[in-house]
């Protein structure tokens, strides 16, 4: 597939071609993803586990780079909206009986209103405020609840969540439970990937690169960027809410602000500012923590010094890397 | 009726007057310059006609409507267009998406926001045909840093005509540019639509007199001068602060 195209042949079948040529490319592509998607579970227990913690959290750092990549919006709390997710399918699932199925989807709009109130303040200041501004937020509901015993569980956490059914199998079924999150996975990648390619992608790289530009343009550059910050968090709670259901489980450290730190560590690992890339970067990350990690509990060094690297050799990420190789390849 | 009017405009940042009682008007199809010493606040007047910067008094009227308190992205939508002394473009993209996406937020609504941009053949069309205007037809799927500076002067004017103005603000659209190239410009902004009130600024004096149906002069923001270039050209104080220094 990376064999140059025949020189000589006109300009304008060469660029049908390799338009065509694209297209089968991806077609190839989604077809191998499904594949192995499809056959992961056959790897055993563990792996199809790993496997779904991987995809979970590629969910949440592609839709971190959605604002950090895409509208150009370094947030520091989207720990956040992964969290209320997960807390609205458990706690919804404890309290109320309510099914999980349904919790998921409360969950990812809940994620996505406090993703407007909390952009809705945020998006008033750019840069490094802003930053903190998410993280303060995302703090809040981080003490909120370690502090709010009877509803949250604090740092105890809240356990015995009932796991919903799918046809009548239930999801305490490690492969059901993995086939539940790689659907999550593709809608998620598929959503961004039309997302990015329409024109409320393009507006949202339009902000990213030049906003005094965009006002000039015509348009009201703060409504998008809440736009793309509600859109984010709800793609956030996607994330949180099948983390529930894979885990039954939620405790206060998925709102802990290093959660969004790791996905920052995820998105510039993969590659800013792509689709894909965020989630190798989730892969990456968590591969080096479970197989460092029982080798050495100093796991975190050598993410450090691996992020350290990369961001010094790769700038682009791991993602951006591949892709540019490959541009150069065909060139 | 003018179709841009400002009324007895003043602005100042603490001591520093940049804009004293300018009274101004730009009627459709004129072609109004606006030139002065450095310094002499043309382009903080053109920041406060297209809103990045705020009068501290008077007012700015679009078809005598107030738009004084709108905001920039407002003002756009109203039918001001206007492009920036320093190339401000978005330099990652290529110069059909930097296009595209300035004429994009005049159309659309929120049914189509997951409608895959590279299929809508009439937005592509249009976009091929305001590039033909600033006569950009070549490496149009080259990012817009590779492109040479005039190339980029062009695209400046592109991206405010894609937002359909009635009026065009052209900030030093020659500035930097070689003399092949200033000739270049000249005849694009001559080939402008007819029905376009253009202001704008302008160091070549050479452009100006042979493009400007009216001109102003700015000197410390006060308008000094004000009528045909004939008159300019003759007014004594004219000369003796602006025309005469050189340039």
């Amino acid at each position: 597939m990376t064999a140059p195209d025949a020189t000589g042949a006109a300009s304008t079948a060469a660029s049908a071609a390799t338009a065509a040529g694209a297209r089968i490319r991806r077609a190839v592509a989604w077809l191998v993803l499904i594949a192995v998607l499809a056959l992961l579970p056959l790897s055993g227990s563990y792996a199809t586990g790993l496997a779904a913690e991987v995809l979970i959290f590629a969910i949440f750092a592609m839709s971190l780079d959605l604002l950090i990549g895409y509208t150009g919006l370094l947030s520091f709390g989207h720990a956040a909206f992964f969290g209320v997710a997960a807390y609205a399918v458990v706690i919804l699932g404890l309290n109320f009986g309510w099914s999980g199925w349904v919790g998921l989807l409360v969950g990812i709009v809940v994620s996505a209103a406090v993703a407007a109130v909390i952009g809705f303040f945020a998006i008033r200041v750019s840069g490094i405020p802003f930053l903190m501004l998410t993280m303060a937020f995302a703090q809040l509901l981080f003490s909120l609840s370690i502090k709010w015993r009877t509803v949250t569980g604090g740092t105890d956490g809240l356990s015995g969540f009932q796991r919903p059914t799918l046809f009548g199998i239930s999801l305490d079924n490690r492969a059901v439970q993995f086939y539940v999150v790689a659907v999550g996975f593709l809608f998620v990648l598929l959503f961004l990937r039309r997302l990015i390619a329409s024109p409320l992608g393009s507006i949202f790289i339009g902000i990213r690169e030049n906003e005094q530009r965009m006002r000039a343009a015509g348009y009201p550059v703060q409504r998008f960027k809440l736009v793309a910050f509600t859109l984010a968090g709800a793609l956030a709670g996607v994330g949180g809410g099948l983390y529930a259901l894979q885990n039954a489980y939620v405790s206060s450290d998925i709102l802990h602000w290093s959660l969004s730190g790791d996905a920052i560590i995820m998105v510039i690992l993969g590659g800013t500012g792509t689709i894909v890339g965020p989630a190798i970067g989730a892969a990456v990350f968590l591969l080096l923590k479970n197989v460092v990690s029982s080798h050495t509990e100093y796991w975190l060094l050598w993410v450090g010094i691996i992020f350290i690297l990369c961001v010094m050799f790769l700038p682009q990420g791991i993602w951006g890397w591949v892709r540019q190789r490959w541009a150069g390849t065909r060139a | 009726m003018s179709l841009l009017r400002l009324d007895a405009l003043n602005k100042a940042f603490g001591n520093l007057v940049v804009t004293k009682n300018v009274d101004l008007a730009v009627n459709e199809g004129e072609l109004h310059a606006l030139i002065g010493p450095n310094g002499a606040g043309k382009t903080s007047l053109v920041h406060q006609i297209a809103g990045q910067l705020q009068p501290s008094s008077g007012r700015v009227l679009l078809r005598e409507r107030d738009i004084t308190n709108e905001r920039p992205e407002v003002r756009c939508q109203l039918g001001i267009g206007r492009t920036f002394q320093k190339n401000n473009l978005f330099r990652a993209l290529s110069v059909r998406e930097n296009v595209r996406i300035a004429l994009q937020a005049k159309r659309g609504g929120w049914f189509e926001c997951l409608r895959s941009t590279a299929s809508d053949r009439a937005l592509l069309a249009e976009v091929d045909e305001v590039l033909a205007q600033v006569r950009l037809t070549e490496r149009l799927d080259r990012p817009v840093a590779s492109l040479s500076y005039g190339e980029q002067r062009q695209l400046e004017i592109a991206l405010a005509l894609a937002s359909k103005p009635a009026v065009l603000l052209l900030d030093e659209p020659t500035s930097g540019m070689s003399p092949a190239e200033t000739d270049g410009m000249m005849d694009l902004v001559r080939s402008l639509p007819r029905n376009l009130g253009i202001l704008m600024i302008e160091h070549d004096m050479n452009v100006v007199f042979s493009l400007a149906h009216t001109i102003t002069v700015l000197y410390y923001g006060e308008v000094l001068a004000s009528g045909a270039p004939a008159a300019i050209r003759d007014n004594p104080q004219v000369r003796s602060v602006y025309l005469g220094l050189g340039r």
